[in-house]
């Protein structure tokens, strides 16, 4: 396993391009890897895959994987890659964001890309702060976290993406740790298959900042905290949630969130992990758009 | 104390009591230290969203009555013109604090630069009037913050710092005046029914009575009459514009600064503003201890830029150097001014390098040559 | 612009809601209403002058992003937005960011959330001639479900055709602390009424809770503050010194305590410029302190008096741009290939004797400039050092810093030049 791992990542990482700017033990090495294997156990040709990220230390990434990369402007990176997506519906398109690039700035082109269900694999790497600009609070800072712009703690409601995706419409998403790689390449792997609006959260780790700031310890214990915080989905619950929460639908009883996601999750505190839900039947935007080209075609012949 | 500290706590003195920004190297630090200042002052600091929300918030809490700023740096900055323009249409008071970094679009973050000059002018879109004003060390940081507030409730307008790295993280001493002068917002003296939230007079605005008490009004981004309502009344336009153009053309005296040292002898003139021109004054020295005569001409305000000043110098002077981190933005409008009556040369550069002293000596002492 | 017929009267309909609530209570105070649509009905009702509420027409979309500021600055006024489909459109980022955040105002959503395609409906009203089959291929945008997703406060459904029901709903959202909001709506086949509430706190409410111990602690700190300012002691001419290592040197905390040595203890002027390396990652780390009694010009060490060099890249980057007569003293342990004239001293064995870590190097160096040049004292950088260093290891430090000094008057009276 490890000497295949060495092999694939040198065949879909730049060694030229190396070091990183990331620091030792940060999380994101971990998922540059994973994508990479996703990519290789996928059977993908990597002149046909494209990685578009935006700005953050996650951003960096396209710069050291051998795919098409683009490494684009703060939060825009998911409009960037409809527009690639509609361009060339034939290729991969990963887009790699941070939680401050996806949530915050980038908030509206997440809303409307899972909305539009068009077919890109997003990979956001969750570390709770913004760690290129120093540690300031981010849209997934909880409550009582200590950032530089939240010295006492932050108060603020963190971002509940999960729910975001499900009410915007996303066709799956997941949620991986870095300290299990195994099942973080799995997931991205199995993201790469959806056809429609993918989403991995990948929970990583900023010892260096929001560690630091909070004395959560190393990389190490950080990542052994993940494994603490979190537990694998159950599948018998996770069909229950399959049903996304309507509001839209006539005659539908009004269901406060927090009673939905209460449903799966009972009295368990950690934050799961693994296929959150995923949306069957679902066609991505842009081949239901060529699809319907090739029926206009069709119509004038 | 820093560049950005200095400006932190020239926002605090001046009255800020509200700040919304959005993380981005290198104007971190005024946020950072904003979020545990302002709370100490019973002001509020929230990080928004990004850059387009921060500008929109300051100015709805500065018609709620707040003093309000925001800080950032290039590509935030380029977000926040659309809001900034909405700011200078509906004559809403706020500041804005853009260290400049090099750019374009993500550029060299952590590098400094004098890049954003002409977009600090034009960079919303449409004519309209704006003030700017550049400072050169940690002290005029502070002083020129405080100043930015004062003009903006004064004039009713957006007014920008225009820092640039070098300012912003240079740490050096400073001595602050124990209470600055500070202009507060006055309540207007006519009852709600007489009150013109717009009025349109000749070289003055109106008070700006603040959301939430008898005075009910409108605000709009639209062109509008003095009572904020919309309009597309080419005549009240043009008041619109007399007005709008006269609140700042009418007081020249007050908002441009400048300061000038060794000009009344210089052949050589170098106009330097911001970092620059602390390279620049070095370069004077220089050049004097070897028989040159330099002077150096510092403008504190860049927009409105210096202009009658600027003519003069180009009469009395034989030459006139502008470095500048850029390729050339003042430097076109020294030229303008210049009219061919003094050679205007440029020392630039945007690679994220400071001007050193040795650069523009060496461009003195090339012209000096030409010159004899 | 040409508008819809029915929107003008949702217009009046919403102003006459908003009326009557304040006819209800004449102690509330009356809302001040944001939207970006260009019907103004008061205009219409012929007032000229006053209108009967403060209105501001913001930018599409970031009206929630300016009633934030207001809130902040008006925390008991209730704010009413009226959006269309600016609310999933330009707005949408203001708009989840604002229920997550729950800050206090309501939203009265006008269409937005009807059409199954609203951000074409959005285009077509920009006069746009969308095509049919771009209805077929957008998915419907929900904003109600995605306020309800994060959280907001209030979150329902009205009928425009029941004009009780909206009267109804608005009261208990303008009464909600929080943010809510409420689609309104006509003939649709969709449930009506209050669709979710969530019990969190408003957030400027929040904030005021949150930041109550800070506003005391501020009181009580408020004459800590002042320090009495010092005139220059001595005339020091201008003295440029350039300590230049790795991240983990302690080469900024070194800076920030010589330049407040300099302007905080000897009365000099002091800057300091950086280019720090970070200690995980190492790379380059380098500071420039200039100290001179007059003001200083250009405040970085281009050309130093004294510089420090704590690693061979530093040696090879610096030790060319030296000033005619400037002192060099290099770390033996780090730096291999010595320039010409340098003093070795060896500053990270120094500060691993005395303080037991190589973050202490630019510490020892100090001392190392206090023996070269008599603009700052051993004595005013412990007083600095006092004010950067944590009190258990100030002592190790001191002696570290005396450690780099004296070895440095050593290697000077005993000529240990390399």
């Amino acid at each position: 396993m490890k000497l295949q791992n060495s092999f694939i990542l040198r065949e879909y990482l730049r060694p030229q391009a190396f070091p990183t700017t990331w620091c030792p033990g940060c999380g994101l090495g971990i998922v540059m890897s994973s994508i990479a294997q996703a990519v290789h156990f996928r059977g993908l040709d990597k002149n046909n895959v494209a990685m578009v990220s935006g700005i953050g230390c996650t951003g960096r990434m396209s710069g050291y994987a051998d795919f098409n990369t683009l490494h684009t402007t703060h939060g825009r990176a998911p409009a960037f890659a409809t527009g690639l997506k509609m361009a060339r519906p034939d290729m991969s398109v990963i887009v790699v964001m941070g939680d401050g690039d996806s949530m915050s700035i980038g908030g509206n082109h997440l809303v409307h890309a899972m909305r539009r269900n068009i077919g890109l694999t997003a990979v956001v790497v969750n570390n709770a702060v913004y760690g290129l600009t120093g540690g300031q609070s981010s849209p997934t800072t909880p409550v009582g976290g200590r950032t530089s712009t939240a010295a006492s703690g932050s108060f603020e409601r963190p971002m509940n993406l999960e729910t975001l995706a499900r009410a915007a419409g996303a066709a799956f998403y997941a949620r991986a740790t870095v300290n299990q790689t195994a099942a973080l390449t799995r997931l991205i792997e199995r993201a790469m298959g959806v056809s429609g609006f993918a989403l991995v959260e990948v929970v990583s780790n900023c010892h260096v900042l929001y560690g630091r700031m909070n004395e959560l310890g190393d990389a190490s214990q950080m990542m052994k905290s993940m494994e603490e915080q979190t537990r694998r989905v159950n599948p018998v619950l996770l069909r229950r949630a399959a049903a996304p929460l309507r509001l839209t639908s006539a005659g539908s009883p009004a269901t406060p969130v927090s009673t939905a996601t209460a449903q799966g999750v009972h009295q368990d505190p950690r934050v799961p992990r693994g296929v959150i839900f995923e949306r069957h039947g679902s066609r991505d935007y842009s081949s239901r758009y060529y699809a319907m080209l090739e029926q206009k075609a069709r119509a004038r012949a | 104390m820093h560049g950005n500290e200095a400006a932190a706590e020239g926002a605090i003195a001046a009255g800020c009591r509200f700040y919304a920004g959005y993380p981005i190297t290198p104007s971190t630090e005024i946020a950072e230290i904003l979020s545990g200042r302002l709370p100490e002052v019973g002001g509020v600091f929230i990080q928004m969203e990004d850059e387009i929300a921060s500008m929109a918030a300051i100015i709805g809490a500065s018609l709620g009555g707040l003093k309000s700023a925001t800080a950032t740096s290039g590509p935030g900055f380029s977000l926040m013109q659309e809001n900034l323009g909405f700011a200078v249409a509906s004559e809403i008071p706020c500041v804005v604090i853009n260290v400049q970094r090099v750019g374009p679009s993500t550029g060299l973050p952590t590098k400094a630069a004098q890049g954003d000059v002409m977009q600090a002018r034009w960079g919303t879109h449409g004519d309209h009037p704006i003030i700017v004003l550049v400072p050169s060390s940690v002290q005029e940081a502070y002083v020129l913050t405080v100043r930015a507030f004062n003009l903006a409730e004064k004039f009713r307008t957006p007014v920008i710092v225009l820092m640039d790295a070098i300012v912003a993280q240079l740490k050096e001493k400073v001595e602050l005046p124990d209470t600055p002068q500070v202009v507060n917002r006055p309540l207007p003296a006519e009852s709600p029914e007489a009150y013109k939230p717009f009025a349109f007079t000749e070289g003055g605005v109106a008070p700006l009575a603040p959301f939430g008490r008898e005075y009910r009004y409108h605000v709009t981004g639209l062109l509008h009459d003095e009572h904020g309502f919309p309009t597309e009344d080419a005549e009240v336009v043009s008041r619109w514009w007399r007005h709008m153009t006269s609140k700042i053309d009418a007081h020249l005296d007050e908002i441009l600064q400048w300061e000038e040292a060794l000009l009344d002898d210089a052949e050589i003139a170098l106009v330097a503003y911001g970092g620059t021109a602390r390279a620049a004054a070095h370069a004077v020295t220089l050049a004097r201890a070897q028989g040159t005569r330099a002077g150096l001409f510092k403008p504190l305000t860049i927009w409105p830029f210096p202009e009658k000043a600027m003519r003069e110098l180009a009469g009395r002077v034989e030459r006139i150097i502008v470095p500048e981190m850029n390729l050339g933005q003042i430097r076109l409008e020294v030229e303008r001014l210049a009219g061919g009556r003094a050679a205007v040369e440029g020392v630039n550069r945007a690679d994220g390098l400071a001007i050193t002293p040795e650069q523009i000596l060496a461009a003195i002492m090339k012209v000096s040559r030409l010159a004899a | 612009m040409s508008y819809d017929r029915r929107f003008a009267t949702t217009w009046q309909l919403l102003l006459d809601s908003i009326c009557t609530l304040m006819g209800l209570d004449a102690n509330r105070e009356p809302p001040i209403v944001l939207s970006s649509l260009p019907d103004l009905p008061y205009q219409r009702s012929g007032r000229e002058g006053a209108a009967p509420l403060s209105f501001i027409q913001g930018p599409p979309g970031r009206n929630i992003a300016l009633a934030i500021g207001l809130r902040a600055a008006k925390p008991n006024t209730p704010l009413v937005l009226i959006m269309s489909a600016d609310s999933i459109t330009l707005g949408t980022n203001h708009l989840i960011h604002a229920a997550r955040r729950n800050i206090g105002m309501t939203l009265l959503l006008l269409r937005a959330e009807v059409t199954a395609a609203a951000a074409v409906d959005s285009m077509d009203r920009a006069g746009w001639d969308m095509p049919a089959y771009q209805r077929e291929l957008e998915t419907a945008s929900r904003p109600l479900e995605w306020a309800s997703a994060l959280g907001a406060s209030f979150v329902a459904r009205a009928d425009l055709e029941d004009p009780d029901q909206l009267a109804h709903l608005l009261h208990r959202a303008i009464d909600t602390p929080g943010f809510s909001v409420i689609g309104v709506t006509a003939g649709a086949q969709l449930q009506m009424g209050v669709l979710s509430e969530n019990a969190w706190p408003e957030y400027f409410d929040a904030y005021r809770e949150w930041t109550k111990p800070l506003l005391r602690l501020a009181v009580a700190g408020s004459q800590a503050r002042a320090a009495p300012a010092r005139s220059p002691t001595h005339v020091v001419p201008r003295f440029e010194v350039r300590i230049a290592g790795l991240g983990g040197h302690g080469v900024k905390l070194a800076g920030t305590v010589l330049s407040e040595a300099a302007g905080f203890h000897e009365g000099l002027w002091a800057t300091q410029r950086g280019d720090y390396g970070s200690a995980t990652r190492g790379g380059p780390s380098v500071v420039d302190v200039v100290m001179s009694s007059d003001p200083i010009t250009y405040p970085a060490a281009d050309h130093p008096d004294a510089l420090i060099v704590l690693s061979q890249g530093a040696a090879n980057r610096f030790a060319k741009d030296l000033k005619p007569g400037a002192r060099v003293i290099i770390d033996p342990a780090e730096v291999s290939s010595l320039p010409a004239g340098a003093i070795a001293v060896p500053i990270t064995a120094l500060a691993r004797e005395h303080t037991g870590k190589p973050i202490a190097a630019g510490i020892v160096s100090l001392g190392c400039v206090a023996a070269l040049t008599d603009a700052v004292s051993l004595e005013s950088l412990s007083r600095s050092m006092a004010a950067h260093v944590p009190r258990a290891i100030a002592e190790k430090n001191r002696a570290a810093c005396a450690a780099g000094y004296a070895a440095t008057r050593a290697a000077i009276t005993g000529g240990v030049h390399v």
